[in-house]
């Protein structure tokens, strides 16, 4: 039987892998520099399509009611500050 | 579940990502301690020798890639500028950029060739001139069409 959360799971591996593709061939075809615009936008997906893994409010209330900190949050920050500088940097590339 | 493994990528995404937020970091400290500029990155207040004699030749200018200006003196804002030698003198080309535009508010500015530091004015070329520094640019930059050179500004670098 189909099951879409399966299709969900597996459109978003894709997703990852294709931004990390992105990101070593960048590096392998022009280095790590600042006109890479490839690594840029590899950096943008991955990081986006990471962060999907990590969906969580900064804190929540647990079994008994008291609000508790959410760890996945941290990471989901991370691979938003990462996806956001990469779109400065994709935006100063193209200015 | 079967192909793949959401905890052990989960697992190896949060070892990228400690990674990056250490790559993150190092690029803040040194993107708030910067002082040159960096590729398309503005920098501020450049360093090196600063050279007090007037500058009549510019064309030893031609031996380097690239010159270094530093616009804003209440404030220096330092960017890689394309420029050209054309008769002896220096000019800058630029599009109409931010650094550009602080160099018309303040012409006073200072320029870095090579490991020197040169006080300069900059005046931005209009009428007769400006069609001679146009066609000295395109005469160095070929690929560029008359519609991309059109739009740009150009300023003649003086010593101070």
């Amino acid at each position: 039987m189909h099951n879409p959360g399966y299709s969900i799971r597996a459109v978003k591996l894709v997703i990852l892998l294709v931004g990390a593709l992105v990101v070593l061939l960048a590096v392998i075809l022009d280095n790590v520099n600042e006109r890479n615009d490839w690594l840029a936008a590899g950096l943008i997906l991955f990081s986006l399509t990471a962060s999907t893994y990590f969906l969580a409010w900064p804190v929540s209330r647990d079994d008994q009611r008291n609000w508790r900190f959410n760890t996945k949050s941290v990471w989901l920050f991370i691979y938003l500050m990462v996806a956001a500088v990469c779109a400065m940097w994709l935006w100063l590339l193209k200015t | 579940m079967s192909g793949f493994n959401k905890v052990l990528i989960e697992k190896i995404l949060k070892g990228i990502a400690v990674g990056m937020a250490l790559l993150m970091v190092t690029i803040l400290v040194l993107y708030l301690n910067r002082s040159d500029p960096f590729g398309t990155i503005p920098g501020k207040r450049l360093r090196g020798e600063e050279v007090t004699e007037p500058i009549d030749d510019w064309s030893f200018a031609q031996q380097y890639r690239r010159v270094n200006v530093e616009v804003r003196p209440a404030d220096p804002y330092s960017v890689n500028a394309g420029y050209f030698v054309h008769e002896r003198e220096l000019y800058i080309s630029s599009s109409k950029s931010r650094w550009a535009q602080f160099m018309l508010q303040e012409p006073n500015i200072r320029i870095r060739i090579g490991d020197k530091l040169y006080r300069v004015r900059a005046t931005r070329m209009e009428g007769a001139a400006l069609e001679q520094a146009q066609k000295a640019y395109s005469e160095k930059n070929p690929r560029r069409t008359p519609e991309q050179i059109a739009e740009r500004w150009f300023f003649r670098i003086n010593s101070r």
